[in-house]
């Protein structure tokens, strides 16, 4: 059973079957909620909102129609009931998707002796949650979800082109940090 | 020495380049060490980047979730079936309704010749039911009615409050 594709396991769970929509959770919770963590940047609210998701993508069943992969379609509502979590805690509106021009001083936030003391997946991982948010989300889609940039600009309702600037702008300003301390044999 | 741009360093790791330009790229990056460098801490970023780990959830957030999806279904189905029940019962007694005025009209003693006599035998049976509903409504009997009626809708209003409260209840238990 769980070697079956999504769209399988959504024509079960359409003609009935609701338990096989356990599969889908379990195949999609650690992503969704690393991308949900991501953009909250709190645990505790991530696994409420991430519930919503699951529950959302289950009464709208009917309304897939494999007119995308069901990945993207799930990102979709991921990323816009975080962001109405987001809005309605009153955190930046940065969030909006649309909001490319924004800029970002990540070296500002480099902890230099924080980064002595641990190794480089960490320094990655926190400079990471330190872009903002809508950047931070199209890192996670793209190198933690494996989604490809079609599908980010899809599953957040933009240009490719706006991805793809996301993607790149972000993978500078940690190549910057890298290439200005020197970072780059230890990393490789 | 041509520095080459950001973004062409990026399309050059994601392969996206067509290629030309990807030769040339690659003869830039042949004659400048300053432009490897570069290329060096971009690869090393996206090498990081890509071992970026999943936050795993509890074991038991799939059970908690699947109790809540089945839990609001049944939710759902007993909303439909009340749903069904109410508008059955109201079809039935409408039916019921138009099925007594129209035995009436066609039992009624005749009134006159043709459309005459149908709006006659209507009018009567209209009256039929009417007159004893109006001899009802006056008087004493209407303030009676309507104190019944108000205790009764408040008495709804507070079971309909309660009951979605014990609702709302249990399922932020079930969270």
């Amino acid at each position: 059973m769980k070697n079956l594709t999504d769209l399988e396991i959504i024509e079960s769970v359409k003609r009935g079957n609701q338990n096989d929509y356990s599969i889908i959770v379990d195949r999609y919770k650690n992503k969704a909620f690393s991308l949900v963590k991501r953009m909250l940047k709190n645990e505790m609210d991530a696994e409420e909102v991430l519930q919503d998701c699951f529950i959302k993508a289950f009464n709208s069943l009917d309304s897939f129609r494999n007119e995308s992969k069901f990945s993207t379609w799930f990102y979709r509502i991921v990323y816009n009931t975080t962001l109405t979590k987001l809005s309605s805690k009153k955190r930046k509106i940065e969030s909006e998707m649309s909001s490319v021009d924004d800029h970002f001083d990540l070296e500002s936030k480099y902890d230099y002796n924080m980064t002595e003391k641990n190794d480089m997946s960490e320094f990655i991982n926190n400079m990471v949650d330190e872009l903002p948010v809508n950047y931070a989300t199209v890192i996670t889609m793209f190198y933690l979800n494996d989604m490809t940039c079609e599908e980010i600009s899809k599953a957040l309702d933009t240009s490719l082109s706006n991805v793809k600037v996301m993607l790149y702008r972000s993978r500078n300003a940690l190549k910057d940090i890298v290439l200005k301390n020197n970072y780059t044999e230890e990393f490789l | 020495m041509n520095k080459l741009t950001d973004e062409i360093l990026n399309k050059f790791l994601d392969n996206e380049l067509d290629q030309a330009t990807h030769k040339m790229v690659k003869e830039q990056l042949d004659s400048s060490v300053e432009n490897r460098k570069r290329l060096k801490a971009l690869q090393a970023v996206h090498n990081e980047l890509s071992k970026l780990k999943e936050s795993e959830l509890g074991d038991d957030f799939t059970t908690k979730l699947m109790k809540k999806i089945a839990k609001k279904s049944k939710a759902k189905k007993d909303q439909k079936i009340f749903v069904f029940s109410v508008s059955s019962i109201f079809v039935a007694i409408s039916v019921l309704i138009i099925g007594y005025v129209v035995f009436a009209i066609l039992s009624a003693p005749s009134a006159g010749q043709g459309s005459e006599k149908i709006i006659g035998n209507t009018v009567n049976a209209f009256q039929s039911i009417t007159d004893p509903i109006k001899n009802f409504l006056t008087g004493k009997n209407i303030a009676i009615i309507g104190s019944v009626f108000s205790f009764g809708l408040l008495l709804s209003i507070y079971f309909v409050f309660d009951t979605l409260k014990r609702v709302k209840h249990s399922i932020g238990k079930s969270n």
